[in-house]
């Protein structure tokens, strides 16, 4: 499972920016009927090619290369290759100069699929990386709940120490071992403090 | 000191850990974008309310302050200097509230409720939001019962009511504390719960306002609360509110609070930088928009409720700090506008040795006469005009013309009247003692005493009245709040307070 979600895109002027030219590439998509796999290749072309190489991503953000070099190096590179709705795009956007909100527009665009095909992200930690079953029952269960169809993306993190994290919008849904563990000691604190002080003869050592 | 018995708390220990419950944390997070100054950006937390709480990982908590398409606006209560960006925040789907109760009492607390003076947590069950809407109009009277301050040129002049908000106003170093710092002083047996809350202050100025309180035994009856200079600006602004919180706990259970903010000029500033930095957009003086409405809501809940609800209330002292005596500035006549009354203390009378340095002519109260108590209404009902026409009077005099033997005799009354009028810091006078020497002032029995000797008069006076004539005293305290009292020749009481006026002043021999 490829690792989608963008740790670090948190220029809200960025992710304005991305929603707008998601919303054009989708709209262009839809309109040939290949949404999905022109998202794929954008995918591809970001996880694969620029993170490769970053010199390429760095050549068509620069405000230095002129547009015209830009597209032509894009068609040498990429012309053929891909559909050309995302070609087209991506000199689009080198055209205005937005190469560097790119991660941010594909993030948009995959958010207003979802929602334009009724799906929703979900985003599950664990302590250890759970076997194929248990993510189906996971995906079954949740498609239950949610009345959606549900992309799930699965991460380990052994900070957890066990049991699971699920993250859908904005809510955490938390069944982690470490989140017990610190709702336990602030529970214990706090109650044996109130009892400490309540009646402090039952706790002090006699003389 | 007291060895803890482990094997106990063990068995406390184990007994909860068996009973602990885990249900699934359900929680509404977001994520740190930038932070500092007090103030965080977050993106995420969709579905969080304005002014709803928040939740640092180090545990400081926050308020939702700032709404916008992409990201959210958080005021950090508290140390934001460990907070990173990436750091996850959860709306905690409450308002902001503090601990109230009789255990607030004779505490110092900051403005969220924790302990500053090393006594131990506070031991309250209870607590209150900070942000409350006032009571409305049903649920109100008009202000009836007086609420003393001990100062005679205040209780006599500009009277305070309960559920009055006076505020007093002044450059610095005028005694404005001292003013405010008296009449909680004067709360000793009154019943009346005190509340000083210090915003933007020298944490040394605090200390000594504090020792004053604990040496005169007033903390037994008071809570001081206090977000110091040091303090960053979020808590500075939350302080009066949080102050307030605890004192609505005594309006609503139909008891009486009298609640100092000192100052609400700093406190505007602190809401000012937040706005600032928060990038709402700067009006006059650089202040928000909003800033009358900070003021205003929290004023608003100082009130007198109505008898069905208890008839409790919370009487206000805010303070103002002045600029060269600028009462025009944005804040003074915001703050002016709100309350019912204002005192002005004025540096040239504190330096001409007249203090409390009230300016007597712009100086009102505009609800506390309703308020006042009978007989000081009859003693002193005309002293405030009384006096400020003795100031006109003053600044014609010293053109140097001679004046008319009537003139001459104005002028002598109201130079002992600005000498009976001065009080030393922290000697707060009751009522009767106040009535009984501005009696005296008042109807002349004063006019052959030397001016510099007004002073000794007095003090000599009420002692002779406390150790020889406690009939009378008693007789006054007794009548105080009937119509006639001290309003006629031929009232007993009158008659009696000048039969005692005329027996000490012929034993009186003035000390050398």
């Amino acid at each position: 499972m490829t690792e989608v979600r963008e740790k670090v895109v948190f220029d809200t002027g960025q992710q304005y920016l991305g929603a707008v030219y998601a919303k054009a590439l989708l709209g262009a998509a839809e309109k040939s009927g290949n949404a999905e796999s022109v998202l794929d290749e954008l995918n591809s072309f970001v996880d694969d090619v620029l993170a490769k190489a970053p010199n390429l991503e760095s050549t068509l953000a620069s405000p230095r290369i002129a547009v015209d070099a830009k597209t032509a190096m894009l068609d040498r590179s990429l012309g053929g290759k891909v559909s050309v709705e995302l070609l087209n795009f991506l000199k689009v956007v080198a055209r205005h100069g937005r190469f560097d909100c790119l991660r941010a527009i594909r993030q948009a665009a995959r958010q207003q699929l979802n929602e334009l095909r009724g799906r929703v992200e979900v985003f599950l930690s664990a302590a250890q990386s759970p076997s194929q079953e248990s993510i189906e029952l996971i995906v079954s269960r949740l498609k239950a709940l949610l009345g959606k169809e549900v992309d799930l993306h699965v991460d380990v993190d052994d900070e957890l120490i066990g049991g699971v994290k699920l993250r859908i919008g904005d809510t955490v849904y938390d069944a982690s071992v470490a989140n017990r563990l610190v709702r336990l000691k602030s529970e214990l604190l706090s109650k044996t403090g109130q009892q400490l002080r309540d009646n402090l003869d039952r706790f002090a050592l006699a003389d | 000191m007291t060895k803890f018995n482990a094997d106990e708390i063990a068995s406390v220990l184990q007994a909860e850990i068996e009973q602990y419950d885990s249900n699934i944390d359900v929680r509404e997070v977001g994520t740190v974008l930038e932070v500092g100054d007090g103030i965080a950006r977050v993106h995420g937390l969709s579905g969080v309310m304005a002014n709803e709480m928040v939740e640092f990982p180090n545990g400081t908590r926050g308020l939702a302050f700032n709404l916008e398409e992409n990201s959210v606006g958080l005021i950090i209560l508290g140390d934001y200097l460990s907070i990173k960006e990436g750091d996850e925040v959860r709306a905690l789907g409450r308002l902001l509230s503090v601990p109230v109760g009789e255990a607030v009492i004779g505490r110092v607390l900051d403005p969220l409720g924790n302990p500053l003076d090393g006594k131990g947590p506070v031991a309250s069950t209870e607590s209150r939001p900070v942000e409350v809407i006032a009571a409305g109009v049903s649920e109100r009277q008009p202000v009836s019962q007086p609420l003393q301050t001990g100062i005679k040129a205040v209780d006599a002049m500009t009277p305070i009511g309960r559920g009055q908000r006076e505020l007093i106003i002044g450059d610095r170093k005028t005694g404005k504390t001292a003013v405010a710092i008296d009449a909680i002083l004067n709360q000793r047996d009154s019943g009346v719960k005190c509340f000083y809350v210090a915003i933007g202050q020298k944490d040394s100025s605090v200390a000594g306002v504090i020792k004053i309180l604990e040496e005169q035994g007033a903390m037994e009856y008071t809570t001081v609360i206090v977000s110091g200079a040091s303090s960053p600006a979020p808590l500075q602004y939350v302080a009066p509110y949080a102050g307030t919180a605890m004192a609505e706990y005594f309006m609503w259970k139909g008891e009486h609070a009298l609640i100092v903010y000192d100052d609400l000029s700093k406190q505007a500033v602190a809401y000012r930088e937040l706005s600032l930095l928060m990038r709402r957009p700067p009006g006059r003086e650089a202040f928000p928009g909003d800033v009358f409405y900070c003021h205003s809501r929290l004023l608003e809940r100082s009130s007198k409720l109505s008898d069905a609800l208890g008839g409790g209330s919370i009487t206000s002292l805010p303070i103002i700090e002045t600029l060269e005596g600028e009462v025009s500035a944005y804040i003074p006549t915001n703050v002016i506008s709100i309350t019912d009354g204002q005192i002005y203390l004025q540096p040239d009378l504190f330096f001409a040795g007249i203090r409390p340095a009230m300016n007597v002519g712009i100086s009102v109260s505009r609800v506390g006469g309703a308020a006042q108590v009978k007989a000081m209404k009859n003693v002193a009902g005309g002293l405030r005009l009384d006096l400020a026409a003795f100031r006109e009077l003053e600044a014609f005099a010293q053109l140097g013309t001679d004046l008319d033997a009537a003139t001459q005799s104005q002028l002598d009354r109201g130079y002992r009247m600005v000498e009976l009028l001065k009080q030393g810091q922290y000697k707060p006078l009751y009522i009767v003692d106040q009535l009984l020497s501005l009696y005296a002032g008042i109807h002349g029995y004063l006019d052959d005493v030397p001016v510099n000797e007004v002073p000794a008069w007095e003090a000599a006076f009420l002692q002779f009245v406390q150790d020889q004539k406690s009939a009378v005293w008693k007789m006054v305290d007794e009548n105080k709040d009937k119509g006639d009292t001290l309003k006629k020749a031929d009232d007993p009481t009158t008659q009696a307070v000048v039969a005692a006026i005329k027996e000490f002043k012929k034993s009186y021999k003035p000390a050398d």
